[in-house]
Protein backbone atom coordinates (compact mmCIF):
# COMPACT_ATOMS: atom_id res chain seq x y z
CA UNK A 1 0.00 0.00 0.00
CA UNK A 2 1.18 3.50 -0.76
CA UNK A 3 -0.94 5.36 1.80
CA UNK A 4 -3.13 4.71 4.80
CA UNK A 5 -6.29 4.18 2.78
CA UNK A 6 -7.89 0.75 2.81
CA UNK A 7 -10.05 -0.66 0.03
CA UNK A 8 -12.41 -3.35 1.29
CA UNK A 9 -15.26 -5.23 -0.32
CA UNK A 10 -17.78 -5.35 2.54
CA UNK A 11 -20.22 -7.89 1.12
CA UNK A 12 -19.02 -11.32 -0.06
CA UNK A 13 -20.51 -14.81 0.05
CA UNK A 14 -18.48 -18.00 -0.15
CA UNK A 15 -19.11 -21.69 -0.63
CA UNK A 16 -18.11 -22.15 3.02
CA UNK A 17 -21.42 -20.82 4.26
CA UNK A 18 -23.77 -19.61 1.53
CA UNK A 19 -25.76 -22.23 -0.35
CA UNK A 20 -25.94 -20.10 -3.50
CA UNK A 21 -22.26 -19.20 -3.70
CA UNK A 22 -19.61 -20.94 -5.81
CA UNK A 23 -16.56 -18.87 -4.85
CA UNK A 24 -14.09 -20.17 -2.28
CA UNK A 25 -12.25 -17.86 0.09
CA UNK A 26 -8.91 -18.93 -1.36
CA UNK A 27 -10.27 -18.41 -4.85
CA UNK A 28 -11.28 -14.90 -3.85
CA UNK A 29 -7.82 -14.25 -2.43
CA UNK A 30 -6.21 -15.32 -5.70
CA UNK A 31 -8.56 -12.94 -7.50
CA UNK A 32 -7.46 -10.11 -5.19
CA UNK A 33 -3.88 -10.83 -6.21
CA UNK A 34 -4.88 -10.90 -9.88
CA UNK A 35 -6.68 -7.55 -9.61
CA UNK A 36 -3.69 -6.00 -7.89
CA UNK A 37 -1.51 -7.25 -10.74
CA UNK A 38 -3.76 -5.19 -13.03
CA UNK A 39 -3.05 -2.04 -11.04
CA UNK A 40 -6.15 -1.95 -8.88
CA UNK A 41 -6.15 -1.07 -5.20
CA UNK A 42 -7.72 -3.92 -3.31
CA UNK A 43 -6.82 -4.79 0.26
CA UNK A 44 -9.35 -7.46 1.10
CA UNK A 45 -12.96 -8.32 1.80
CA UNK A 46 -15.50 -9.23 4.43
CA UNK A 47 -17.18 -12.64 4.20
CA UNK A 48 -20.85 -12.08 5.01
CA UNK A 49 -22.60 -15.42 4.66
CA UNK A 50 -26.39 -15.61 4.51
CA UNK A 51 -28.10 -16.20 7.87
CA UNK A 52 -25.11 -18.02 9.34
CA UNK A 53 -22.13 -17.04 11.47
CA UNK A 54 -19.59 -19.54 12.76
CA UNK A 55 -17.73 -18.01 15.70
CA UNK A 56 -14.86 -20.47 15.35
CA UNK A 57 -14.02 -19.88 11.71
CA UNK A 58 -10.85 -17.85 11.09
CA UNK A 59 -9.36 -16.86 7.74
CA UNK A 60 -6.45 -14.82 9.11
CA UNK A 61 -3.71 -17.35 8.31
CA UNK A 62 -5.03 -17.91 4.81
CA UNK A 63 -5.33 -14.16 4.27
CA UNK A 64 -1.76 -13.61 5.46
CA UNK A 65 -0.48 -15.95 2.76
CA UNK A 66 -1.92 -13.55 0.19
CA UNK A 67 -1.02 -10.35 2.09
CA UNK A 68 -4.70 -9.48 2.25
CA UNK A 69 -7.40 -8.75 4.80
CA UNK A 70 -10.26 -11.20 5.24
CA UNK A 71 -12.81 -10.28 7.91
CA UNK A 72 -16.16 -11.79 8.76
CA UNK A 73 -19.69 -10.54 9.27
CA UNK A 74 -23.13 -11.88 8.49
CA UNK A 75 -26.05 -10.98 6.23
CA UNK A 76 -29.37 -11.41 8.03
CA UNK A 77 -32.91 -10.95 6.75
CA UNK A 78 -35.25 -8.46 8.40
CA UNK A 79 -38.64 -6.88 7.90
CA UNK A 80 -37.01 -4.07 5.87
CA UNK A 81 -34.78 -6.35 3.81
CA UNK A 82 -31.30 -7.70 4.23
CA UNK A 83 -28.85 -6.29 6.75
CA UNK A 84 -25.09 -6.74 7.08
CA UNK A 85 -23.79 -7.03 10.63
CA UNK A 86 -20.11 -6.47 11.41
CA UNK A 87 -18.58 -7.23 14.79
CA UNK A 88 -20.80 -10.21 15.48
CA UNK A 89 -20.51 -11.34 19.10
CA UNK A 90 -21.92 -14.25 21.10
CA UNK A 91 -24.19 -11.73 22.79
CA UNK A 92 -25.62 -10.74 19.40
CA UNK A 93 -26.05 -14.36 18.34
CA UNK A 94 -27.86 -15.15 21.60
CA UNK A 95 -30.52 -12.60 20.75
CA UNK A 96 -31.54 -13.79 17.29
CA UNK A 97 -32.35 -16.89 15.29
CA UNK A 98 -30.28 -15.99 12.24
CA UNK A 99 -32.20 -18.44 10.06
CA UNK A 100 -35.34 -16.32 10.40
CA UNK A 101 -36.25 -14.40 7.24
CA UNK A 102 -38.11 -11.55 8.96
CA UNK A 103 -36.14 -10.40 11.98
CA UNK A 104 -37.28 -7.02 13.41
CA UNK A 105 -34.85 -4.57 11.84
CA UNK A 106 -34.90 -2.04 14.67
CA UNK A 107 -33.90 -4.77 17.14
CA UNK A 108 -31.10 -5.99 14.85
CA UNK A 109 -29.63 -2.51 14.48
CA UNK A 110 -30.00 -1.71 18.18
CA UNK A 111 -28.58 -5.00 19.49
CA UNK A 112 -25.70 -4.92 17.01
CA UNK A 113 -24.77 -1.49 18.31
CA UNK A 114 -25.24 -2.37 21.99
CA UNK A 115 -23.08 -5.49 21.64
CA UNK A 116 -20.19 -3.55 20.13
CA UNK A 117 -20.89 -4.09 16.45
CA UNK A 118 -22.63 -2.20 13.70
CA UNK A 119 -25.41 -3.02 11.24
CA UNK A 120 -25.67 -1.76 7.66
CA UNK A 121 -28.69 -1.86 5.37
CA UNK A 122 -27.71 -4.15 2.48
CA UNK A 123 -28.39 -3.42 -1.22
CA UNK A 124 -30.68 -0.57 -0.20
CA UNK A 125 -32.35 -0.05 -3.56
CA UNK A 126 -33.45 -3.59 -4.35
CA UNK A 127 -37.13 -4.50 -4.47
CA UNK A 128 -38.33 -6.19 -1.27
CA UNK A 129 -34.90 -6.89 0.20
CA UNK A 130 -33.59 -3.32 0.32
CA UNK A 131 -34.76 -0.67 2.77
CA UNK A 132 -35.71 2.02 0.21
CA UNK A 133 -38.92 0.33 -0.81
CA UNK A 134 -39.98 -0.09 2.82
CA UNK A 135 -39.39 3.60 3.46
CA UNK A 136 -41.28 4.65 0.33
CA UNK A 137 -44.22 2.29 0.63
CA UNK A 138 -44.63 1.72 4.37
CA UNK A 139 -43.11 4.84 5.88
CA UNK A 140 -40.48 2.88 7.83
CA UNK A 141 -38.48 5.36 9.93
CA UNK A 142 -35.13 3.53 9.75
CA UNK A 143 -34.71 3.62 13.51
CA UNK A 144 -31.04 3.20 14.37
CA UNK A 145 -29.91 2.99 10.75
CA UNK A 146 -26.84 5.09 10.05
CA UNK A 147 -25.15 3.30 7.13
CA UNK A 148 -26.61 1.84 3.94
CA UNK A 149 -24.91 -0.16 1.20
CA UNK A 150 -25.71 2.18 -1.68
CA UNK A 151 -23.32 0.67 -4.22
CA UNK A 152 -23.96 -3.06 -4.55
CA UNK A 153 -22.46 -5.20 -7.30
CA UNK A 154 -25.59 -7.32 -7.61
CA UNK A 155 -27.93 -4.36 -8.04
CA UNK A 156 -28.52 -2.47 -11.26
CA UNK A 157 -27.91 1.26 -11.65
CA UNK A 158 -31.53 2.11 -10.95
CA UNK A 159 -31.51 0.18 -7.70
CA UNK A 160 -28.19 1.65 -6.61
CA UNK A 161 -29.40 5.11 -7.60
CA UNK A 162 -32.44 4.73 -5.36
CA UNK A 163 -30.18 3.79 -2.47
CA UNK A 164 -27.98 6.86 -3.01
CA UNK A 165 -31.12 9.02 -3.14
CA UNK A 166 -32.18 7.69 0.25
CA UNK A 167 -28.72 8.16 1.75
CA UNK A 168 -28.63 11.78 0.63
CA UNK A 169 -32.21 12.53 1.66
CA UNK A 170 -31.80 11.07 5.15
CA UNK A 171 -28.25 12.15 5.88
CA UNK A 172 -27.00 8.56 6.11
CA UNK A 173 -23.55 7.19 5.29
CA UNK A 174 -22.94 5.00 2.22
CA UNK A 175 -20.71 1.98 1.69
CA UNK A 176 -20.08 -0.37 -1.22
CA UNK A 177 -19.82 -4.11 -1.59
CA UNK A 178 -19.84 -6.56 -4.47
CA UNK A 179 -22.31 -9.09 -3.06
CA UNK A 180 -20.09 -11.58 -4.86
CA UNK A 181 -21.21 -15.20 -4.95
CA UNK A 182 -18.63 -16.16 -7.58
CA UNK A 183 -14.99 -15.18 -7.82
CA UNK A 184 -14.99 -12.82 -10.79
CA UNK A 185 -17.58 -10.54 -9.16
CA UNK A 186 -15.38 -9.91 -6.13
CA UNK A 187 -14.58 -6.26 -5.52
CA UNK A 188 -16.70 -4.95 -8.39
CA UNK A 189 -17.96 -2.48 -5.80
CA UNK A 190 -16.09 -1.77 -2.59
CA UNK A 191 -15.50 0.83 0.11
CA UNK A 192 -12.51 3.14 0.43
CA UNK A 193 -11.60 4.01 4.03
CA UNK A 194 -9.24 6.89 4.80
CA UNK A 195 -7.54 4.83 7.46
CA UNK A 196 -5.89 1.48 7.99
CA UNK A 197 -8.37 -1.36 8.47
CA UNK A 198 -6.82 -4.68 9.42
CA UNK A 199 -9.27 -6.18 11.91
CA UNK A 200 -12.97 -6.40 12.50
CA UNK A 201 -12.52 -3.98 15.40
CA UNK A 202 -10.92 -1.48 12.99
CA UNK A 203 -13.82 -1.87 10.60
CA UNK A 204 -16.50 -1.52 13.25
CA UNK A 205 -14.78 1.50 14.77
CA UNK A 206 -14.74 3.22 11.39
CA UNK A 207 -18.37 2.50 10.62
CA UNK A 208 -19.49 3.63 14.08
CA UNK A 209 -17.47 6.84 13.95
CA UNK A 210 -19.52 9.70 12.49
CA UNK A 211 -16.31 11.54 11.71
CA UNK A 212 -14.67 8.65 9.86
CA UNK A 213 -14.15 9.18 6.16
CA UNK A 214 -15.23 6.38 3.85
CA UNK A 215 -17.02 6.12 0.55
CA UNK A 216 -18.28 3.50 -1.91
CA UNK A 217 -16.53 3.13 -5.24
CA UNK A 218 -15.96 0.84 -8.18
CA UNK A 219 -12.87 -1.36 -8.22
CA UNK A 220 -11.96 -0.19 -11.72
CA UNK A 221 -11.79 3.37 -10.40
CA UNK A 222 -9.03 2.47 -7.92
CA UNK A 223 -6.41 2.37 -10.66
CA UNK A 224 -3.94 5.20 -10.66
CA UNK A 225 -5.24 7.93 -12.93
CA UNK A 226 -8.66 6.34 -13.37
CA UNK A 227 -11.54 8.77 -13.68
CA UNK A 228 -14.13 8.28 -10.95
CA UNK A 229 -17.49 7.34 -12.32
CA UNK A 230 -20.43 9.39 -11.03
CA UNK A 231 -22.72 7.64 -8.60
CA UNK A 232 -25.58 5.78 -10.34
CA UNK A 233 -28.68 7.79 -11.05
CA UNK A 234 -32.15 6.84 -9.93
CA UNK A 235 -33.52 7.01 -13.45
CA UNK A 236 -36.11 4.25 -13.70
CA UNK A 237 -35.50 1.22 -15.87
CA UNK A 238 -37.87 -1.60 -16.65
CA UNK A 239 -37.61 -4.18 -13.90
CA UNK A 240 -38.43 -7.81 -14.65
CA UNK A 241 -42.08 -8.50 -13.97
CA UNK A 242 -41.10 -11.21 -11.52
CA UNK A 243 -39.61 -8.67 -9.07
CA UNK A 244 -41.42 -7.59 -5.95
CA UNK A 245 -44.44 -9.88 -6.15
CA UNK A 246 -44.35 -11.70 -2.81
CA UNK A 247 -44.24 -10.55 0.79
CA UNK A 248 -41.38 -11.08 3.27
CA UNK A 249 -43.25 -12.59 6.22
CA UNK A 250 -45.80 -15.36 6.70
CA UNK A 251 -46.62 -18.51 8.63
CA UNK A 252 -44.00 -20.95 9.89
CA UNK A 253 -42.68 -23.28 7.21
CA UNK A 254 -44.40 -26.68 7.01
CA UNK A 255 -42.96 -29.73 5.24
CA UNK A 256 -42.38 -33.46 5.68
CA UNK A 257 -39.07 -33.78 7.51
CA UNK A 258 -39.00 -37.58 7.29
CA UNK A 259 -37.75 -37.58 3.68
CA UNK A 260 -34.56 -35.65 4.42
CA UNK A 261 -31.43 -37.71 3.70
CA UNK A 262 -33.26 -40.84 2.52
CA UNK A 263 -31.87 -42.05 -0.83
CA UNK A 264 -34.21 -43.95 -3.15
CA UNK A 265 -33.79 -45.37 -6.64
CA UNK A 266 -35.67 -43.19 -9.09
CA UNK A 267 -35.05 -45.01 -12.38
CA UNK A 268 -32.61 -46.33 -14.91
CA UNK A 269 -31.84 -45.93 -18.58
CA UNK A 270 -29.52 -47.38 -21.19
CA UNK A 271 -27.13 -45.04 -22.98
CA UNK A 272 -27.61 -45.73 -26.67
CA UNK A 273 -26.11 -44.24 -29.80
CA UNK A 274 -29.60 -43.15 -30.75
CA UNK A 275 -30.08 -41.32 -27.45
CA UNK A 276 -26.74 -39.54 -27.87
CA UNK A 277 -27.58 -38.61 -31.45
CA UNK A 278 -31.01 -37.28 -30.48
CA UNK A 279 -29.54 -35.24 -27.65
CA UNK A 280 -26.96 -33.70 -29.97
CA UNK A 281 -29.52 -33.03 -32.70
CA UNK A 282 -31.95 -31.32 -30.33
CA UNK A 283 -29.38 -28.78 -29.22
CA UNK A 284 -27.20 -28.62 -32.32
CA UNK A 285 -24.27 -30.18 -30.51
CA UNK A 286 -21.44 -30.86 -32.97
CA UNK A 287 -18.55 -32.03 -30.78
CA UNK A 288 -17.08 -34.97 -32.74
CA UNK A 289 -16.41 -36.91 -29.53
CA UNK A 290 -20.18 -37.36 -29.35
CA UNK A 291 -21.12 -37.37 -33.02
CA UNK A 292 -18.35 -38.90 -35.14
CA UNK A 293 -17.50 -42.57 -34.64
CA UNK A 294 -14.24 -42.45 -36.60
CA UNK A 295 -13.00 -39.34 -34.85
CA UNK A 296 -14.03 -40.53 -31.40
CA UNK A 297 -12.36 -43.91 -31.96
CA UNK A 298 -9.02 -42.11 -32.07
CA UNK A 299 -9.86 -39.81 -29.14
CA UNK A 300 -9.20 -40.08 -25.43
CA UNK A 301 -12.06 -42.50 -24.78
CA UNK A 302 -11.55 -44.86 -27.74
CA UNK A 303 -15.09 -44.36 -29.00
CA UNK A 304 -18.17 -42.20 -28.80
CA UNK A 305 -19.18 -41.02 -25.37
CA UNK A 306 -22.25 -39.17 -24.21
CA UNK A 307 -22.21 -35.41 -23.59
CA UNK A 308 -21.91 -34.64 -19.88
CA UNK A 309 -25.54 -33.59 -19.63
CA UNK A 310 -26.95 -36.86 -20.97
CA UNK A 311 -28.28 -37.93 -17.59
CA UNK A 312 -30.60 -34.98 -17.74
CA UNK A 313 -31.93 -36.10 -21.09
CA UNK A 314 -33.83 -38.94 -19.50
CA UNK A 315 -36.74 -38.41 -17.22
CA UNK A 316 -36.44 -40.40 -14.02
CA UNK A 317 -39.19 -41.16 -11.55
CA UNK A 318 -40.14 -38.55 -9.00
CA UNK A 319 -37.61 -37.77 -6.30
CA UNK A 320 -38.74 -37.86 -2.67
CA UNK A 321 -41.08 -34.94 -2.04
CA UNK A 322 -40.98 -32.97 1.21
CA UNK A 323 -44.49 -31.60 0.50
CA UNK A 324 -43.62 -28.00 1.21
CA UNK A 325 -46.74 -26.00 1.99
CA UNK A 326 -45.80 -22.65 0.51
CA UNK A 327 -46.04 -20.72 -2.72
CA UNK A 328 -47.84 -21.08 -6.01
CA UNK A 329 -44.87 -21.06 -8.36
CA UNK A 330 -41.68 -23.10 -8.48
CA UNK A 331 -38.50 -23.07 -10.51
CA UNK A 332 -34.86 -24.11 -10.32
CA UNK A 333 -32.59 -21.95 -8.16
CA UNK A 334 -29.29 -23.68 -8.77
CA UNK A 335 -27.53 -26.87 -9.79
CA UNK A 336 -24.18 -28.52 -9.25
CA UNK A 337 -22.92 -31.13 -11.68
CA UNK A 338 -20.08 -33.48 -10.86
CA UNK A 339 -18.73 -35.67 -13.64
CA UNK A 340 -16.63 -38.67 -12.66
CA UNK A 341 -16.62 -41.02 -15.66
CA UNK A 342 -17.82 -40.78 -19.25
CA UNK A 343 -21.05 -42.58 -20.09
CA UNK A 344 -20.68 -44.85 -23.11
CA UNK A 345 -23.16 -46.53 -25.44
CA UNK A 346 -24.35 -49.70 -23.75
CA UNK A 347 -23.99 -48.36 -20.22
CA UNK A 348 -26.97 -48.95 -17.98
CA UNK A 349 -27.33 -45.95 -15.72
CA UNK A 350 -29.30 -46.03 -12.48
CA UNK A 351 -30.38 -42.88 -10.65
CA UNK A 352 -30.64 -42.55 -6.87
CA UNK A 353 -32.17 -39.41 -5.38
CA UNK A 354 -32.50 -37.86 -1.97
CA UNK A 355 -33.68 -34.59 -0.44
CA UNK A 356 -30.75 -32.94 1.31
CA UNK A 357 -32.38 -29.90 2.90
CA UNK A 358 -35.37 -27.56 3.00
CA UNK A 359 -34.98 -23.91 4.06
CA UNK A 360 -36.28 -20.41 3.38
CA UNK A 361 -34.90 -16.96 2.59
CA UNK A 362 -35.96 -13.72 0.94
CA UNK A 363 -35.11 -12.12 -2.38
CA UNK A 364 -36.30 -9.53 -4.89
CA UNK A 365 -39.51 -11.51 -5.32
CA UNK A 366 -40.20 -11.79 -1.58
CA UNK A 367 -40.19 -14.91 0.60
CA UNK A 368 -38.84 -18.09 -0.99
CA UNK A 369 -38.60 -21.72 0.12
CA UNK A 370 -35.74 -23.85 -1.21
CA UNK A 371 -35.52 -27.64 -1.56
CA UNK A 372 -32.10 -29.21 -2.20
CA UNK A 373 -32.02 -32.60 -3.92
CA UNK A 374 -29.08 -34.78 -4.97
CA UNK A 375 -29.26 -37.43 -7.66
CA UNK A 376 -26.39 -39.87 -8.04
CA UNK A 377 -25.95 -41.73 -11.33
CA UNK A 378 -24.16 -45.11 -11.28
CA UNK A 379 -23.30 -47.47 -14.14
CA UNK A 380 -23.76 -51.24 -14.37
CA UNK A 381 -20.38 -51.73 -12.66
CA UNK A 382 -21.54 -49.86 -9.58
CA UNK A 383 -19.32 -46.90 -10.42
CA UNK A 384 -20.64 -43.39 -9.92
CA UNK A 385 -20.69 -41.69 -13.30
CA UNK A 386 -22.09 -38.32 -12.27
CA UNK A 387 -24.06 -36.53 -9.59
CA UNK A 388 -26.43 -33.61 -9.89
CA UNK A 389 -27.56 -31.45 -7.01
CA UNK A 390 -30.60 -29.37 -7.80
CA UNK A 391 -32.01 -26.61 -5.66
CA UNK A 392 -35.58 -25.61 -6.47
CA UNK A 393 -37.37 -22.56 -5.15
CA UNK A 394 -41.03 -22.01 -4.45
CA UNK A 395 -42.47 -18.51 -4.18
CA UNK A 396 -45.69 -16.56 -4.37
CA UNK A 397 -46.45 -14.81 -7.67
CA UNK A 398 -49.31 -12.85 -9.16
CA UNK A 399 -50.57 -13.03 -12.75
CA UNK A 400 -49.41 -10.07 -14.83
CA UNK A 401 -52.99 -9.01 -15.55
CA UNK A 402 -53.70 -8.86 -11.81
CA UNK A 403 -51.27 -6.21 -10.69
CA UNK A 404 -48.28 -8.50 -10.85
CA UNK A 405 -46.26 -6.28 -13.13
CA UNK A 406 -43.56 -4.49 -11.17
CA UNK B 1 -2.23 -38.43 -24.05
CA UNK B 2 0.62 -37.45 -26.31
CA UNK B 3 -0.33 -40.18 -28.75
CA UNK B 4 -3.96 -39.10 -28.74
CA UNK B 5 -3.03 -35.58 -29.62
CA UNK B 6 -0.72 -36.73 -32.38
CA UNK B 7 -3.53 -38.73 -33.93
CA UNK B 8 -5.99 -35.90 -33.59
CA UNK B 9 -3.61 -33.22 -34.74
CA UNK B 10 -4.50 -33.63 -38.38
CA UNK B 11 -8.20 -33.01 -37.81
CA UNK B 12 -9.27 -29.36 -37.78
CA UNK B 13 -12.04 -30.18 -35.31
CA UNK B 14 -9.46 -31.29 -32.79
CA UNK B 15 -8.19 -27.80 -31.98
CA UNK B 16 -6.76 -28.52 -28.59
CA UNK B 17 -5.89 -25.98 -25.94
CA UNK B 18 -3.13 -26.93 -23.52
CA UNK B 19 -3.03 -26.10 -19.84
CA UNK B 20 0.07 -23.99 -20.43
CA UNK B 21 -1.88 -21.79 -22.85
CA UNK B 22 -4.33 -20.67 -20.16
CA UNK B 23 -3.92 -17.63 -17.92
CA UNK B 24 -6.03 -16.04 -15.22
CA UNK B 25 -8.17 -13.36 -16.83
CA UNK B 26 -8.63 -15.18 -20.17
CA UNK B 27 -12.19 -14.47 -21.26
CA UNK B 28 -14.30 -15.89 -24.05
CA UNK B 29 -17.95 -15.77 -25.05
CA UNK B 30 -20.50 -16.75 -27.66
CA UNK B 31 -23.96 -15.32 -28.35
CA UNK B 32 -27.07 -17.40 -27.77
CA UNK B 33 -30.72 -16.63 -28.41
CA UNK B 34 -32.83 -19.52 -27.14
CA UNK B 35 -35.78 -20.15 -29.40
CA UNK B 36 -39.20 -21.66 -28.88
CA UNK B 37 -38.26 -24.46 -31.30
CA UNK B 38 -35.09 -25.27 -29.35
CA UNK B 39 -36.96 -25.51 -26.08
CA UNK B 40 -39.70 -27.64 -27.58
CA UNK B 41 -37.15 -30.02 -29.14
CA UNK B 42 -35.40 -30.46 -25.80
CA UNK B 43 -38.64 -31.03 -23.91
CA UNK B 44 -39.76 -33.60 -26.49
CA UNK B 45 -36.46 -35.44 -26.23
CA UNK B 46 -36.21 -35.52 -22.47
CA UNK B 47 -39.81 -35.45 -21.33
CA UNK B 48 -38.66 -33.06 -18.64
CA UNK B 49 -40.84 -30.02 -18.03
CA UNK B 50 -43.39 -31.51 -20.44
CA UNK B 51 -46.15 -30.88 -17.92
CA UNK B 52 -44.95 -27.36 -17.14
CA UNK B 53 -46.74 -25.14 -19.63
CA UNK B 54 -44.70 -22.12 -18.56
CA UNK B 55 -41.82 -23.38 -20.70
CA UNK B 56 -43.71 -23.21 -23.99
CA UNK B 57 -47.01 -21.37 -23.45
CA UNK B 58 -47.16 -17.56 -23.29
CA UNK B 59 -50.39 -17.39 -21.35
CA UNK B 60 -49.17 -19.85 -18.75
CA UNK B 61 -45.96 -17.86 -18.39
CA UNK B 62 -47.86 -14.61 -17.91
CA UNK B 63 -50.14 -16.26 -15.37
CA UNK B 64 -46.94 -17.05 -13.46
CA UNK B 65 -45.78 -13.44 -13.55
CA UNK B 66 -43.34 -13.80 -16.45
CA UNK B 67 -43.22 -11.82 -19.69
CA UNK B 68 -42.47 -14.82 -21.91
CA UNK B 69 -42.08 -18.61 -21.54
CA UNK B 70 -39.12 -19.89 -19.52
CA UNK B 71 -36.07 -21.65 -20.90
CA UNK B 72 -35.50 -24.64 -18.56
CA UNK B 73 -32.35 -24.31 -16.50
CA UNK B 74 -30.68 -27.46 -17.85
CA UNK B 75 -30.63 -25.99 -21.37
CA UNK B 76 -28.71 -22.97 -20.10
CA UNK B 77 -26.29 -25.33 -18.37
CA UNK B 78 -25.77 -27.34 -21.54
CA UNK B 79 -24.94 -24.13 -23.42
CA UNK B 80 -22.42 -23.11 -20.77
CA UNK B 81 -20.89 -26.61 -20.82
CA UNK B 82 -20.62 -26.41 -24.58
CA UNK B 83 -18.94 -23.00 -24.38
CA UNK B 84 -16.29 -24.41 -22.07
CA UNK B 85 -15.92 -27.76 -23.88
CA UNK B 86 -15.44 -26.10 -27.26
CA UNK B 87 -12.85 -23.73 -25.77
CA UNK B 88 -10.90 -26.59 -24.16
CA UNK B 89 -10.82 -28.97 -27.06
CA UNK B 90 -11.65 -32.67 -27.12
CA UNK B 91 -9.03 -33.75 -24.62
CA UNK B 92 -10.30 -31.44 -21.93
CA UNK B 93 -12.76 -32.69 -19.36
CA UNK B 94 -15.33 -30.88 -17.24
CA UNK B 95 -14.93 -32.04 -13.66
CA UNK B 96 -17.71 -29.99 -12.08
CA UNK B 97 -20.05 -27.14 -12.83
CA UNK B 98 -22.03 -25.21 -10.26
CA UNK B 99 -24.66 -22.73 -11.37
CA UNK B 100 -27.03 -20.39 -9.61
CA UNK B 101 -30.22 -19.43 -11.44
CA UNK B 102 -30.70 -15.83 -10.33
CA UNK B 103 -33.50 -14.87 -12.71
CA UNK B 104 -35.54 -16.62 -15.35
CA UNK B 105 -34.12 -17.01 -18.86
CA UNK B 106 -36.95 -16.41 -21.30
CA UNK B 107 -37.56 -17.42 -24.90
CA UNK B 108 -35.90 -15.05 -27.37
CA UNK B 109 -33.69 -13.39 -24.75
CA UNK B 110 -30.54 -12.11 -26.43
CA UNK B 111 -27.85 -13.69 -24.30
CA UNK B 112 -24.10 -13.89 -24.12
CA UNK B 113 -22.56 -17.08 -22.78
CA UNK B 114 -19.42 -15.86 -21.03
CA UNK B 115 -16.49 -17.63 -19.36
CA UNK B 116 -13.58 -16.10 -17.45
CA UNK B 117 -10.55 -18.00 -16.18
CA UNK B 118 -10.25 -17.28 -12.46
CA UNK B 119 -7.55 -19.74 -11.45
CA UNK B 120 -5.09 -22.27 -12.82
CA UNK B 121 -4.08 -25.10 -10.53
CA UNK B 122 -0.67 -26.08 -11.79
CA UNK B 123 0.51 -27.55 -8.52
CA UNK B 124 -2.38 -29.96 -8.36
CA UNK B 125 -2.91 -29.55 -4.64
CA UNK B 126 -5.48 -26.77 -4.54
CA UNK B 127 -8.83 -27.77 -3.05
CA UNK B 128 -8.62 -31.32 -4.26
CA UNK B 129 -8.33 -30.46 -7.93
CA UNK B 130 -5.93 -32.52 -10.03
CA UNK B 131 -2.90 -31.23 -11.87
CA UNK B 132 -3.91 -29.36 -14.96
CA UNK B 133 -7.17 -28.11 -13.51
CA UNK B 134 -8.54 -24.70 -14.44
CA UNK B 135 -11.35 -22.82 -12.71
CA UNK B 136 -13.65 -20.59 -14.70
CA UNK B 137 -16.55 -18.37 -13.77
CA UNK B 138 -19.35 -18.82 -16.30
CA UNK B 139 -22.44 -16.71 -16.82
CA UNK B 140 -25.28 -15.80 -19.09
CA UNK B 141 -25.79 -12.07 -19.56
CA UNK B 142 -28.97 -10.60 -21.02
CA UNK B 143 -29.70 -7.35 -22.81
CA UNK B 144 -30.31 -5.52 -19.53
CA UNK B 145 -26.84 -6.41 -18.34
CA UNK B 146 -28.29 -8.83 -15.81
CA UNK B 147 -26.77 -12.21 -15.22
CA UNK B 148 -29.68 -14.65 -14.94
CA UNK B 149 -27.31 -17.62 -14.63
CA UNK B 150 -23.98 -17.50 -12.79
CA UNK B 151 -21.66 -20.34 -12.06
CA UNK B 152 -18.20 -21.76 -11.76
CA UNK B 153 -16.63 -24.69 -13.58
CA UNK B 154 -13.55 -26.76 -12.87
CA UNK B 155 -12.03 -28.40 -15.93
CA UNK B 156 -8.99 -30.59 -16.43
CA UNK B 157 -6.82 -29.88 -19.44
CA UNK B 158 -3.87 -31.73 -20.96
CA UNK B 159 -0.34 -30.43 -20.66
CA UNK B 160 1.68 -29.77 -23.77
CA UNK B 161 4.53 -32.14 -22.94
Amino acid sequence: MTDDATYLDLHVHSSDGSDDAGGTVEGYLKWVAARRAHGMRFDGFVVTEHRHFDLDRDYSALAARYDAVVLRGVEVETDIGHVLVFGVTPAFLDRFDLTSVSLPYDEVFRVAWETGGVAVGAHGGRPRIGCVEHVDERGVTLEGVTVVEALNGGSNDYENGRAFDLVEARGLRAVGGSDAHFVSALGSCLTRFDRVIRTTDDLVAALRDPEARYEPMYLEDTKDGAERRPRPSGAPVALPSSSGQGSLGGDALEYDRTVIGREVKVGEFEVTRELIASFCAALDEQNPLYTDEAFAAQGPYGGIVAPPGIAQAVRMGPAPNPQVKFGNNGMMAGQRFEYYLPARPGDLIEGFAQVKAVYEKTGRSGRMVFVERRTRYANQHGEDVAAVETTSVQRETKPLDDGGSA
Amino acid sequence: MTGDRAILAGDPRAAQRAFEDVAVGDRFEVPWQPTHAQVVAWVKLTGMFADDRRVFDLEAARAGGLDRPIVPGPISVIMLERLVADWMGPLGRIQSLTVSYRRAVLHDDRLRCIALVIDVHGDGDYEGTPEGAVSLDVSLENERGEQPVLGTAVVVMPRRD
